[in-house]
């Protein structure tokens, strides 16, 4: 193993050492050691990260090529499946890998404050530990077998960590709610994988990818359509979204790094890893991009009425997801990454300073008991309005060139209903973004009932203003990882150059986007009596966007009560003569054999002697039997 | 001298392997359990010896001498057992040793 | 005419190393009574060591000795490796404090040694003599140990019952091989071969009661009926000793004898796995609602060694590889969880009760999730070693024809039965604790390192298996 093979192998396995460390030497760590100890991985793994982005990057700007992928040796040879473990460190897995590590680092650092009253305090370092590596597992793995441990292990750290709160119900449910929807994509992705295997015979990228055109396209739309199903599921899109905003009962530093920097972008990695196939089932890419698309808009508009806090930016979560979907699924991988990438630094932005606000509120998320916070809480407030900014589109933050570049995509490509839709929610997005921003930090005087007070912290507030740098500056990162994914995306049909800015689009854009700014200062800043008006006159859609297009109603009706209404019309007669009678027949089987086996093993002595001496008869009847029957077979004997 | 046939040995050590084998089966005294097991063992070797003889090979013959040894060793130890357990009680019917059982 | 028999020492020289070291435990504990037991256990786990040190050069070497009737070869190897694991193990679990010796320390430790002797020489033996010398020199030992726990009343019991029943066994076992060596003209492995291919009643039936001895050590049904009351009655140690090693070394003879004898046409071993099917089921069910751990280890043991005998399917298709790399994670987590037993009560009885773990994980959670690793693995949970052992066993099964199959149904199904078994064992840990709970404070340096062996192995096994896997 060269070194090169064995730091990267470090960045994967540092994190998993600090899991396992603080999980094991848990009750004798002090509390500071737990932090230092996730913290120091976190920062070790991220600077690694960057010495092999930048060796990478210097040798590719020399005109060198240098290793993307590092064998370890065979897992597991199970004749005539053969496992390998193996990493591929490409430019797409190092976007990925620079953010979880450096974003997750910074968000560890945030926690170092936001946690320090938790009584499970180094539980917690434990568990984002653990979700980094397996977060890692996922984008450095170089086949689908390890991708998916990965995939399943960040649903694990995110059922944690959604239930840290364990003695609430709410945090409880939530967590089995994303547990559930998250398992229905692992299938998914199952399924896609024994496709995989069965079609193309491997489960390695590189073998996968290089057949991937010796396969008839509608195996490939079947792949790549079960791909999506595990895709939509972590990625919160339509129709398997409805535990995003739940899975906010979690702490704020969760939901900054899980629930909008990182996992639930996996889905967006996953399509534009497998671009391969996409590529060649224009019609599986398609129905990403319209779900991807669709999820935008339909997210934007929820976000417009959500009174909680962090359920406005979930549903941001969930639609600006939704562009980098419709971007993969178009062919625009670049630009999904590139949204992906700012996205991470302004919405983990917002989520800090939200978590700001909200510890110093005493755990207040309602907005409507918040107000006029922007002269109390200074720091909280300007890093908010970066973030807001940013993700608004305002030049020349990140969001802005990001943004635009998938609604470049949207045009170059042809996708006129769906470009709209991303323009509309555009428009949404600076909307509602704003009237959050408006309703916590003005529109009047503080509405709520405690004493919002300052509390600055020092691990607190360094992450937020760097991650505020970074929502300012991120946008000018297109020319450097528009180059570096140009080495990844070989071949790919229909990817955009991200740098260059189509003008005439951008300007339009960011006229909608201070239509929608103006919008909102007009309805909560300045007439706040014509927004009553206007609640009153569209009460009933506002009523249906309010619950979320009823969609947990919907499942609610059309899968739950049929469920439990076949089940409880089953109960009278399946149930009692069927259903139960199978197992219990089964479990009294069971019971009768080992009551007979324990009877049976009476004891005596001569029992056990006289059960070994009818074993013997009956072994060699067996013998006399298959010998007379095999020679009446054949020749009779004489 | 008249020669036995093959088949006579191996009839007479059948016989004497299921004495044996009754034996074991329907006595209750350990100490008259042990001699069942040992008319088996013997079966055994008179197996092996009629076979060696047949064959006019030594291997047969030596594995009953091999077989006699092991049986005087497994004769000690469970007649040692035996006394272990005639120690703690007043006699020994295998029947009512079942402490342990189900 | 006396043939000279040339004796190549190297061959046997793990055996020679145990044997010197055996005699050097009874002269220690001869010349100083008043020597404590753990020098006397110490010397024997140094020779154990010093036995594996010289198998280091036989690896990967075929060779014979005794004019072929031992055998130091690529087969025998890693078997000879988990005896002495074992061996050493056991050994390391009698330094506890509350471990039974029967008093007398000399004789229990070279007793042990002599055992894990027999389970070398049938490991390497090539021909019926061989195999029974192991045999005996390993039951005839075991059967005075599971007597030293003798002021109990279940280990005198156990004795007795064990070297009736043995005898028993090894009356068929004498008898099947004498008709063997009638139907061949040989004791050697080898020339069997040629008798099963000709087949004839004197080999069949041979074979047949020869099957009957191997089953009966190994706990095969209908031949396993000893199993539980043996090994709930022998002192903890031993059972540990007995679970593992007996099993190795008789899988290395029934592996070795489907091998030579019936490479070409397996077809006679039909009634092994229907045994092993009957093992399946009787193992798994009957350890249901056991509420002593040794007896339920016991049930389970059962269904493992049929378990085991998946290996043997489809003989010639790279099952060894398969059998050894399962002995090894049952030999992990079996010792793991024995040591377990053994570490909280500092090897004492009365930890073999169910009752004791209630309320485990509060009171010692670190042991407590040690014990749930090897209860998880002994169900075949992923990440462990149980897990990537069934899948090699239904591997192994499923290119086997209709018996393979009915085996691999077996094993799924069985599994599904010990899920209640097994998990029952960890609700225990995590059920609120009774008010007379037993004090489960043992702490021994020696048995931690028993528990993170059994831990190290069981994890290393389930996460990268190719660790064993490329080496077989």
């Amino acid at each position: 193993m060269d070194k090169f093979a064995a730091l990267v192998l470090v960045i994967l396995l540092l994190p998993l050492a600090g899991a396992v460390l603080i999980s094991f030497a848990g009750p004798y760590l002090p509390r500071v050691a737990a932090a230092v100890i996730a913290n120091g991985t976190l920062l070790v793994a991220f600077l690694m990260t960057g010495i092999v982005a930048l060796t990478g990057w210097q040798a590719t700007s020399s005109g060198q090529t240098i290793p993307q992928h590092f064998a370890y040796g065979t897992w597991a040879l199970i004749p005539p499946l053969k496992i390998s473990f193996g990493l591929l460190i490409d430019p797409l897995a190092l976007t990925w890998m620079l953010i979880i590590t450096g974003v997750g680092f910074l968000i560890h650092l945030y926690s170092v404050g936001y946690m320090a009253s938790d009584r499970n305090y180094r539980t917690f370092f434990a568990y984002m530990n653990l979700f980094v590596f397996t977060m890692l597992l996922l984008v450095m793995s170089d086949n689908f077998l390890w991708l998916l441990v990965g995939w399943g292990g960040v649903g694990l750290a995110s059922y944690l960590l959604i239930g840290f709160y364990y003695d609430r119900v709410s945090a409880v449910l939530a967590a089995r709610k994303a547990l559930i929807m998250n398992v229905i994509g692992d299938v998914g992705i199952m399924i896609a994988i024994f496709l995989i295997y069965a079609h193309l015979g491997s489960a390695a990228y590189s073998d996968v990818f290089a057949r991937v055109a010796s396969v008839g396209a509608p195996a490939l739309t079947a792949i790549g359509l079960w791909l999506l199903l595990g895709a939509v599921a972590k990625s919160a899109q339509l129709p398997l979204h409805t535990w995003l905003p739940d899975a906010m009962e979690g702490p704020t530093p969760v939901s900054a790094l899980i629930h909008a920097a990182t996992m639930v972008t996996a889905g967006v990695y996953l399509i534009a890893r497998c671009y391969p196939i996409y590529d060649h089932a224009p019609v599986a890419a398609e129905v990403v991009a319209v779900v991807g698309a669709t999820s935008a808009l339909f997210a934007a508009t929820i976000g417009c009425v959500q009174y909680d806090i962090k359920r406005v930016l979930a549903y941001s979560t969930m639609s600006q997801i939704g562009y980098m979907m419709f971007a993969v699924g178009a062919g625009a991988y670049t630009a999904g990454a590139f949204h992906f990438l700012t996205h991470a630094f302004f919405k983990a932005l917002l989520f800090m300073a939200a978590g700001i606000v909200i510890q110093n509120l005493g755990g207040e998320q309602d907005i409507r008991k918040m107000g006029g916070l922007a002269g109390k809480m200074p720091l909280a407030f300007w890093t908010f309005l970066i973030g807001t900014v940013a993700i608004a589109g305002v030049p020349p933050f990140a969001g802005f060139f990001s943004k635009d570049a998938v609604i470049d995509a949207a045009i170059a490509l042809h996708h006129p209903v769906l470009g709209a839709f991303l323009i509309i929610a555009a428009f949404l997005t600076a909307f509602y973004m704003f009237r959050l921003l408006f309703l916590t930090f003005f529109s009047g005087a503080y509405r709520g009932d405690g004493a919002p007070h300052d509390h600055p912290m020092v691990s607190m507030n360094v992450p937020v203003v760097v991650l505020a740098i970074l929502a300012t500056v991120g946008g000018f990162l297109a020319a450097p990882l528009g180059a570096a994914l140009r080495l990844t995306f070989v071949g790919a049909l229909h990817d955009q150059d991200i740098a260059t800015i189509n003008w005439p689009v951008a300007a339009g854009a960011f006229l909608l986007v201070v239509a929608g700014i103006a919008t909102a200062y007009a309805l909560y800043q300045v007439r706040p009596q014509l927004r009553e008006s206007l609640i009153r006159a569209l009460a009933g859609p506002r009523q249906l966007v309010m619950n979320a297009y009823y969609l947990d109603t919907v499942y609610h009706w059309l899968v739950e009560v049929p469920a439990y209404a076949i089940a409880d019309a089953a109960a009278g007669f399946f149930e009692t003569f069927i259903i139960r009678a199978i197992p219990l027949a089964a479990s009294a089987t069971a019971a009768a054999l080992g009551g007979f086996a324990r009877a049976w093993e009476s004891g005596q002595l001569r029992r056990y002697g006289l059960t070994i001496a009818v074993g013997v008869v009956l072994l060699l009847a067996w013998y006399v039997i298959t010998a007379y029957a095999a020679a009446s077979q054949g020749v009779l004997p004489q | 001298m008249p020669q036995v046939p093959l088949a006579d040995y191996l009839i007479l050590a059948t016989v004497l392997f299921v004495i044996g084998l009754v034996g074991f089966l329907v006595r209750r005294n350990p100490i008259t359990m042990l001699m069942a097991i040992e008319l088996m063992w013997n079966a055994g070797n008179l197996v092996f010896a009629a076979f060696a003889r047949n064959f006019g090979d030594m291997t047969g013959q030596v594995f009953v001498f091999i077989v006699i040894t092991v049986a005087a060793a497994e004769a000690a130890i469970s007649l040692a057992i035996v006394v272990m357990v005639f120690r703690h009680r007043e006699d020994v019917d295998v029947d009512d040793i079942s402490v342990m059982r189900g | 005419m006396i043939q000279s028999v040339a004796i190549d020492w190297n061959v046997i020289a793990p055996v020679v190393v145990l044997v010197a070291t055996g005699l050097l435990v009874l002269v220690v504990d001869l010349l100083s009574r008043s020597a404590p037991r753990q020098l006397l256990y110490g010397i024997g786990i140094v020779g154990s060591l010093a036995a594996f040190a010289a198998m280091l050069p036989l690896r990967g070497q075929e060779l014979t000795t005794f004019g072929g009737a031992f055998a130091s070869d690529s087969f025998s190897w890693p078997f000879d490796v988990l005896l002495l694991l074992t061996l050493t193990i056991s050994l390391a679990l009698s330094c506890l404090g509350k471990a039974e010796d029967g008093a007398n320390p000399g004789a229990y430790a070279a007793l042990l040694i002599f055992c894990t002797i027999g389970g070398l020489i049938l490991a390497g033996a090539t021909t019926l003599i061989g195999i029974f010398l192991g045999l005996e020199e390993l039951s005839l030992a075991l059967y005075v140990l599971a007597g030293t726990g003798y002021p109990r009343r279940s280990s005198q019991e156990a004795a007795l019952k064990y070297v009736l029943l043995g005898s028993l066994a090894s009356g068929f076992l004498i008898f099947g091989m004498a008709l063997l060596y009638g139907s061949a003209g040989s004791i050697s492995l080898a020339a069997m071969s040629h008798a099963a291919y000709a087949g004839g009643p004197l080999f069949i039936g041979g074979f047949a009661l020869f099957l009957v001895g191997v089953a009966f050590k190994l706990a095969l049904a209908p031949f396993h009926l000893w199993t539980p009351d043996v090994y709930e009655g022998s002192p903890l140690a031993v059972t540990a000793f007995m679970a593992v090693a007996v099993k190795a070394a008789m899988f290395a003879v029934l592996a070795r004898f489907a091998y030579v004898v019936f490479g070409h046409d397996a077809s006679a071993l039909v009634p092994l796995w229907i045994l092993a099917i009957l093992s399946m089921i009787v193992g798994n069910v009957g350890a249901i609602r056991q509420t002593n751990l040794k007896r339920l280890l016991a049930f389970s043991g059962i269904a493992q060694a049929g378990y085991l005998v998946l290996a043997l399917a489809g003989v010639g298709r790279g099952g060894v590889a398969t059998l050894v790399f399962y002995l090894a994670a049952y030999a992990f987590m079996n010792l793991g969880a024995f040591a377990v037993i053994a570490l909280i009560g500092n090897g004492d009885e009365l930890h073999a009760d169910l009752s004791a773990y209630r309320g485990l994980a509060f009171r010692r959670p670190m042991v407590a999730a040690l014990m749930m690793l090897f209860f998880l693995s002994l169900a075949g949970i992923p990440a462990t070693a149980g897990f990537i052992g069934k899948v090699l066993l239904l591997g192994q099964a499923m290119g086997a024809g209709p018996w393979g199959v009915a085996m691999a149904v077996a094993l799924i199904v069985g599994t599904l039965v010990s899920f209640y078994v097994y998990f029952q064992v960890i609700w225990q840990m995590f059920a609120p604790a009774d008010a007379e709970a037993v004090a489960s404070d043992g702490n021994a340096a020696v048995s931690w390192v028993a528990v993170a062996a059994g831990a190290v192995g069981v994890l290393l096994l389930g996460i990268v298996p190719q660790l064993l896997l490329a080496h077989l």
